[in-house]
């Protein structure tokens, strides 16, 4: 590279950094300039459910450059780490860019024709002799809305069957229901801008400073500026962002739903709590108990949602008591008094953010219910700067999982497939026989790789996701996906996977900015892009991918578009409006750095159920939880208490085993994976250990351990000095590891309400290997 | 080789002593200190790999509190390969 050229790009670099450093008052400003020959387009970034704004740079065709995106409200032109791996998303040196069929052991190249044939074929043949829930669709988090919306047509008004799940039900279902049963409607009531405006912020099973760096240096910019600012931790393992807390409060697995009932206990105990927001916003109910944990195939749960009065939830937080509490959770009582002052100080702007430590719970819809508890007890909700937060760790688990619902049970804009008259609203919009939309869901992710087990689904097509990897007692699966019979996997991928290793098709997709997409983040943000590279060899868009199996099946006309997104878009839409969860024309999205629903007249809406900012509550009303018709428009106040985990350690199995995710790596590592260097330091996925464990067990840092659970065993490097740091009786282990896949040893519990696993908690021993 | 503008988000009070610690010529260049307890870096390294590699070290240094990316250009590593 000539001289000049390397001093212009470092200029570039330090110019692009000080203006984002400095808010554009130092520095380049003008991003969009030319720059060398390099063109710019924005998107949202490819990784997390923090939905940060990229500036993609192109040049003869290749990225060769990006920004953090300066006009991005999400991070204001800076991204994490990751932002590094962007350039090595899309050049792998393995891509994917031929269709693959099996023809023994071996995978042969093949023409798109004769791949979509095949399938078509499958789908017809098992559709004829089984039936159409015999079929099936296993998609994604990080599918565009445009992939989702158009997988969901075609299997429920086109094929016939609601056999459609997203991964996203192994990472934040029980958001969903939690927001559900709670409001009536999924998705926060605020946004990101609380991580600016609060002083108080529990994080509650959350390693934000790992998996959402972004946001985290917003709380930690919040705090900079602000000394009133302080941050707590609670959870299972020493992290990152427990370093950077102002305490971290270290608590026993499962006992969150004890902890947050104690916090309610000394709310309601010392009437800390706001009585006029009660008496206003919140109704009392109970539901069900001992509800299981879906260990059984076909295992079925119905909540029988109970009123109480506020006397009745008093009593049922009576035997709470902090001491009570302290004895289960490890927590000191008087640690657990001063949070719950915390928590109802009327001086203190209180938000409470989480992720997969309550979702991937056997009791995840509880947990979630109970942190809503606190704040609406507090009235410390739908206000600027005081709210409870859900994160999601995928870029589109909120845009396309959940808005456009592609879930066994959903439908757009909150609807299900188990009401008439939603599915009458669907089927209108959709243009087919209300009748065609089949009334009952069938099988939720971890009862759908149950079912190919059995052999009752057939035909399984997986886009934009590594189940055979990442599902929980992953043996069991991955032998099913291969017991052969009238078994038949089509997967869609960009690289080789664990999964694409047992698929009978491979489809190459096209990622990212090599097509237009749209995702949603976990404020409620929807943002677009347009395509701006070509995808490599024959690789094609999985919208494409769809959109041909349905013109081979004869629904072709399920999809008429010319501009296939934006028509698509525009005909999505239909089901938002009016609805609360309003979308903005597709054209308003390809100039805004993304919009927060409700957008009601061009104006997007930072704060749900609040006056001045939600266009749905009208002047006087101050607060209103507008979409909970069936409760008055109330909120619930839940009575649910703490129940076990599914698998506790005993004396066979005396570790509580964790997983979760790394700094460097994403996922089950297929896009992170591509950078050698990362795959050589981290070579492995490791076993993180407390050192007094490891020295009973005569185990040095670095030394092989041999981890089993009652599922599987695997050998892995024990890691006493890293990063994170395991409590005593615990071992923490990342999955993103395609050679040490730790889901083999994870129990298939889930949350009866919300189906999703609990990937955090199982028993397993640990041997020097 | 690629080039990456970062800002390193630093303890107040290890500033300046950060400022010249991570100050490595043709590798981490430091452009800009800030009043806000940031500084601002030029990397420039061989490979990806590398430049990860200078990224993490300097997140894991005493103070440091953050780093975050706001460039990066490898226009002439995706030419050589
Ligand atoms: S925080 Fe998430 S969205 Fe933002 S740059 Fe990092 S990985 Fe991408």
């Amino acid at each position: 590279m000539a001289l000049s050229r390397r001093d212009f790009l470092k200029a570039s670099a330090a110019a692009a950094a000080l203006a984002a450093a400095t808010g554009g008052r130092l520095g380049a400003t003008d991003v969009h300039a030319a720059e060398g020959g390099i063109r710019w387009g924005k998107a949202p970034c490819r990784f997390c459910g923090t939905g940060c704004g990229v500036l993609v740079g192109v040049k003869d065709g290749r990225i060769v450059a990006t920004k953090g995106d300066p006009a991005a409200p999400v991070n204001k032109g800076l991204n994490c780490i990751k932002g590094y791996f962007l350039s090595k998303v899309l050049y792998g040196k393995d891509r994917l860019t031929k269709p693959l069929i099996r023809k023994g052991n071996k995978m042969v190249e093949a023409s798109w024709d004769e791949a979509m044939d095949l399938i078509a074929s499958k789908f017809r043949e098992s559709i004829a002799k089984h039936g159409p829930d015999s079929v099936a669709m296993f998609g994604s988090g990080q599918w565009t809305v445009f992939e989702g919306y158009a997988a969901a047509k075609l299997f429920k008004a086109g094929i016939g069957t609601n056999n459609i799940e997203p991964n996203a039900r192994f990472c934040m279902a029980s958001a969903v229901t939690g927001f559900m049963t709670t409001f009536n409607s999924d998705e926060p009531m605020g946004c990101y801008d609380d991580l600016d405006l609060g002083d108080t912020y529990f994080l509650w099973g959350a390693n934000m400073a790992e998996c959402h760096p972004v946001l985290f240096s917003r709380l930690i910019d919040n705090r900079l500026k602000n000394p009133k600012v302080k941050i707590i931790d609670f959870g299972t393992r020493f992290t990152r962002t427990s370093q950077m807390a102002d305490k971290y409060i270290r608590f026993n697995p499962q006992t969150d739903l004890a902890l947050l009932n104690a916090i309610a206990h000394i709310i309601v105990r010392d009437r800390l709590y706001d009585e006029n927001f009660i008496r206003k916003h919140v109704v009392f109910k109970k539901g069900k108990t001992n509800i299981g944990y879906g260990l059984e195939d076909k295992f079925k749960f119905a909540d029988d949602p109970k009123p109480m009065t506020f006397d009745e939830y008093r009593e049922f937080l009576k035997p709470y008591t902090p001491e009570y509490v302290s004895k289960l959770s490890g927590v000191p009582a008087k640690t657990i008094e001063e949070v719950a002052r915390l928590y109802a100080d009327k001086s203190r702007k209180v938000n409470s953010l989480w992720t997969m430590g309550f979702n991937q719970h056997v009791r995840g819809t509880w947990v979630n219910n109970l942190v809503y508890n606190v704040h609406l007890l507090t009235g410390k909700i739908c206000k600027p700067g005081e709210n409870p937060m859900s994160l999601t760790g995928q870029p589109s688990a909120c845009g396309t999982a959940r808005e456009v619902g592609t879930f066994t049970h959903r439908l757009p804009a909150d609807m299900v497939v188990m009401n008439e008259e939603h599915r009458k609203k669907a089927a209108e919009i959709w243009g087919v026989p209300a009748e065609k939309i089949p009334a009952k869901p069938t099988y939720h992710a971890t009862e759908m790789f149950r079912a190919l087990d059995r052999g009752d689904i057939k035909v399984l097509w997986v886009q934009v996701t590594n189940p055979f990897q990442s599902a929980p007692n992953l043996s069991r699966y991955r032998k099913g996906a291969r017991k052969g019979g009238d078994r038949f996997i089509i997967v869609s991928d960009i690289y080789p996977t664990r999964s694409t290793e047992l698929a009978d098709v491979v489809l190459p997709s096209a990622s990212w900015v090599e097509k237009e997409g749209f995702f949603g983040n976990a404020e409620r943000r929807g943002q677009q892009w347009f395509k701006m590279v070509e995808p490599p060899g024959e690789a094609r868009n999985d919208l494409w991918q769809t959109m041909e199996l349905a013109r081979r099946l004869g629904h072709g006309n399920l999809f008429p578009y010319k501009y296939v997104e934006k028509e698509m878009f525009e005909e999505y839409r239909k089901f938002t409006l009016g609805q609360g969860k309003d979308l903005a024309p597709y054209e308003a999205y390809t100039k805004a750095r993304g919009l927060r629903w409700p957008v009601v007249n061009g104006k997007e809406t930072l704060w749900r159920y609040t006056e001045g900012y939600d266009p749905y509550v009208k002047a006087g009303e101050g607060v209103k939880f507008y979409k909970n018709k069936p409760n008055d428009y109330k909120a619930v106040i839940w009575a649910r208490p703490y129940e076990p985990a599914a698998e506790a350690p005993d004396r066979q199995y005396p570790f509580w085993l964790c997983t979760g995710r790394v700094l460097e790596q994403w996922h089950t590592g297929t896009m992170t994976g591509r950078v050698p260097e990362l795959k050589r330091a981290y070579g492995g996925a490791v076993c993180e250990i407390h050192p007094e464990d490891a020295k009973r067990l005569k185990v040095k840092h670095g030394d092989k351990v041999r981890v089993t659970s009652r599922r599987g065993s695997i050998v892995l490097t024990a890691d006493l000095r890293g990063r994170g740091k395991a409590e005593k009786g615990n071992v923490f282990v990342a999955f993103f590891d395609e050679n040490k896949m730790i889901n083999e040893l994870c129990i298939d519990a889930y949350c009866p309400i919300s189906g999703e696993p609990d990937y955090k908690k199982c028993a397993v021993k640990l041997e020097k290997a | 080789m690629p080039i990456s503008g970062v800002v390193i988000k630093c303890q107040m009070e290890r500033l300046g002593e950060l400022e010249r610690e991570l100050h490595r010529p043709g590798s981490v260049e430091i452009s800009n200190v800030l009043g806000d307890g940031s500084l601002i870096a030029v990397i420039e390294s061989a490979s990806l790999e590398e430049e990860i590699s200078l990224v993490k070290n300097i997140m894991a240094v005493q103070g440091v509190l953050d780093v975050r990316v706001a460039y990066h250009n490898f226009e002439d590593q995706l030419m050589a390969e």
